[in-house]
């Protein structure tokens, strides 16, 4: 190539195309410069220049000596990770180039990127959060330090997530729980989800001794149900508060059945939770005695998961210089307490008791100051509770 | 010397009565709603029909009465069972009443009346008498009762007052602001919060000697109470903070209600109310276990019971 400088020289330029470049390439002249030329060789590049010479031919070569070592630079290239999104699920994929002299730069230079997700140039990131399934075409360049550019056009495909399933587990996860407690039901999904998701946990409660127990519930600060309905945030594995069960007061088995639901959405069917309340020795919650009217009475409260009671056991105490002729009294309650678990209004509260025991006394009812009770059902016998 | 001796007799399975148990009274605004069960396994039944309602209540430790006033005459109300019958001698509309720690004793403050009044011998044999406290005409911050009714103590913004049996009152001066305070069941010593630490008065009659109980401030409590045994002390704080100390072995505990506390109320001997009944539950805090509890609205099956086991 050729071109007049109109007042100083002209000169000629040989470049070696984009493809060829290199910066370990070396440009040589294969024949002399004819006379009045002055040739410079620069990396990819050649130039001769004259002031007074007349045109003239002459060859140069462009090679790469084996005394310079190293691979060869890669052509300048566009290289992106996963490209795979999920509809309501964050994503971010930065862009990278390789080959070239960095700093890189990148321009998203045609197409559509998918609904809510964004080209950060400063970053080379695309981020957000997809809200459709579909498959986009972009094109993006890439510009280094040197001013070569290259281009890719990349697919990004956004899918709808796999429906989760769910894990229900009561308090630490074990098979049993101990009676009268509160503890909490932890739901955790196996994936976020791209949209909310409705669970609904319905409750049902076998007693294995009889009766019902109309305490053994699901508790949330909106109150007590059998049937609990929460909501998982799109984008959460867990509800944001975890409800309570009450396990009550009877044994038997209580099996939580949780469905998940979202619009247009099918849930693999979850197993049942099964945990089980077993039998247990009568509990004193308290025991309170009076000794006024000449008589004693004496008050306990307490529960009994076999929903049954043999006898009762009370150790009266006298007062300094009273002498007891008879301190234990062993007491039949069979026939009194099954009677009361048989009445449909016990199993409201399960197998809970609030037994009022008269005795009278021949004497001076002030002169016995205390009491111990202990309790027997048909699986054993209580701890000894004496009034606090 | 003779010794009496006594003898027992069962009274027999016939007169063994058994029913569901009543684990206190809940104050629903201008109501009150029996609690049955036991903690972990309680309801809150509708309200109970006194054919009035009332404006302030504190129901009793022991959860056997309530005290409060009438929201149409001021009128002070001793509410026991289905029944509220006026509290004769008591002025009306007491800006504070405070019952004592097992239930024997109450303090009515009002400060329009310009007066305090002890009443002893709850709920059985109520008895009322007046304390002068004219010089005090600001409501005090915190007001609590001795159970045999000889002291009360309030707290204003120069101390603490005490006042005795025969009308004495005693400043105790403090350095920080009291913020809650109750007395020890069955005795004259005092537990009382501020902002740093929970202090310790013993026989707050004399002012005595003053010891700390705990001291791992700032704190902001929102009330205090002690276990009917006087071991464990348990206090609330706005933050939904409960810490419980062990007053034997001076171990605190400290436990996040996720809630928002209204103060330590006694639900019997070991458990405490801690936060308001909202139409839907209430939370109860069992320090013994460091347990916390729901308390529901009661089902249709549970509510029917009322009917016939009161």
């Amino acid at each position: 190539m050729r071109r007049w400088l109109p007042f100083l020289a002209w000169c000629a330029a040989l470049a070696l195309p984009a493809a060829a470049q290199n910066p370990y390439i070396q440009i040589t002249t294969t024949s002399p410069l004819p006379g009045g030329y002055v040739g410079i060789a620069y990396s990819n590049f050649f130039r001769a220049t004259t002031y007074n010479a007349s045109p003239a031919t002459w060859s140069i070569a462009a090679t790469q000596p084996s005394s310079l070592t190293g691979p060869p630079p890669s052509p300048l290239s566009i290289t992106t990770g996963n490209l795979s999104a999920t509809v309501g699920v964050e994503f971010s994929q930065t862009l990278s180039a390789s080959g070239g002299t960095p700093p890189y730069s990148f321009t998203l230079t045609s197409g559509t990127l998918p609904a809510r997700l964004t080209f950060t140039p400063a970053t080379a990131t695309l981020s957000g959060t997809p809200t459709a399934a579909g498959t986009n075409s972009v094109s993006f360049t890439v510009s280094d330090s040197s001013g070569l550019t290259s281009g890719k056009t990349i697919t990004i495909t956004v899918s709808t997530a796999t429906p989760p399933s769910v894990t229900v587990t009561v308090g630490s996860g074990s098979a049993s729980v101990g009676a009268a407690q509160q503890v909490p039901v932890n739901l955790s999904l196996s994936n976020a989800y791209s949209a909310d998701i409705t669970a609904t946990l319905t409750l049902t409660f076998q007693s294995s001794v009889g009766g019902d127990d109309q305490t053994v519930q699901f508790i949330t600060s909106t109150g007590g149900t059998r049937n609990l309905s929460l909501t998982i945030t799109a984008g959460s594995v867990a509800p944001a508060t975890a409800p309570v069960l009450a396990t009550g007061t009877v044994a038997g088995t209580i099996t939580i059945t949780t469905q998940l639901s979202s619009p247009g959405v099918t849930f693999p069917q979850p197993s049942p939770t099964t945990v089980t309340v077993a039998k247990g020795v009568p509990v004193i919650q308290s025991v309170a005695f009076s000794n006024t009217g000449g008589g004693l009475t004496v008050t306990v409260i307490g529960y009994s998961t076999t929903r049954d009671m043999v006898s009762g056991d009370f150790t009266f105490a006298p007062a300094t210089g009273s002498t007891l002729a008879q301190s234990d009294i062993q007491v039949q309650l069979g026939s009194a307490f099954s009677t009361w678990y048989q009445n449909s209004s016990s199993s409201a509260f399960g197998s809970q008791f609030k037994l009022t025991m008269p005795f009278t006394v021949s004497g001076n009812a002030a002169n016995v100051i205390s009491v111990i009770v202990k309790l027997t059902n048909s699986f054993g016998t209580s701890i000894a509770v004496s009034p606090q | 010397m003779k010794i009496p001796v006594i003898l027992l007799f069962c009274a027999g399975m016939v007169r063994a009565q058994i029913v569901s148990p009543q684990l206190g009274l809940v104050q629903d605004g201008s109501r009150l709603r029996p609690v049955y069960g036991i903690p972990a396994a309680a309801a809150v039944l509708p309200p109970l029909d006194y054919g009035r309602e009332f404006a302030r209540v504190a129901v009793s430790p022991s959860q056997d009465y309530a005290i409060a006033s009438d929201s149409d005459t001021g009128v002070v109300l001793l509410v026991m069972a289905r029944v509220a019958t006026p509290l004769a001698g008591t002025a009306a509309n007491p800006d504070r009443i405070a019952i004592s720690p097992h239930g024997s004793a109450a303090a009515l403050w009002s400060s329009s009346a310009g007066r305090l009044q002890i009443i002893s011998g709850l709920p059985a044999s109520p008895s009322v008498r007046d304390v002068p406290t004219a010089f005090l005409n600001e409501l005090p911050s915190a007001l609590t009762v001795s159970d045999d009714g000889a002291l009360a103590v309030g707290a204003w913004p120069d101390g603490l007052y005490s006042f005795g049996s025969s009308g004495e009152a005693t400043r105790i001066p403090m350095r920080e602001r009291i913020a809650a305070v109750a007395f020890y069941g069955s005795g004259h010593d005092l537990a009382l919060a501020t902002r740093l630490q929970i202090l310790k008065i013993a026989n707050a009659g004399s002012a005595g000697a003053i010891s700390t109980l705990y001291q791992a401030g700032p704190l902001d409590p929102v009330g205090l109470a002690l276990s009917w045994d006087n071991r464990r002390l348990t206090l609330a704080e706005r933050n939904g903070s409960l810490l419980t100390l062990d007053l034997g072995s001076g171990a605190a505990s400290q436990l996040d209600c996720g809630c928002s506390p209204e103060g330590v109320f006694p639900m019997g001997p070991s458990v405490f109310r801690i936060t308001a009944f909202d139409g839907s539950t209430f939370r109860l805090f069992d320090p013994s276990s460091s347990s916390l509890f729901f308390v529901p609205i009661a089902s249709a099956q549970q509510a029917s019971i009322q009917g016939g086991a009161q």
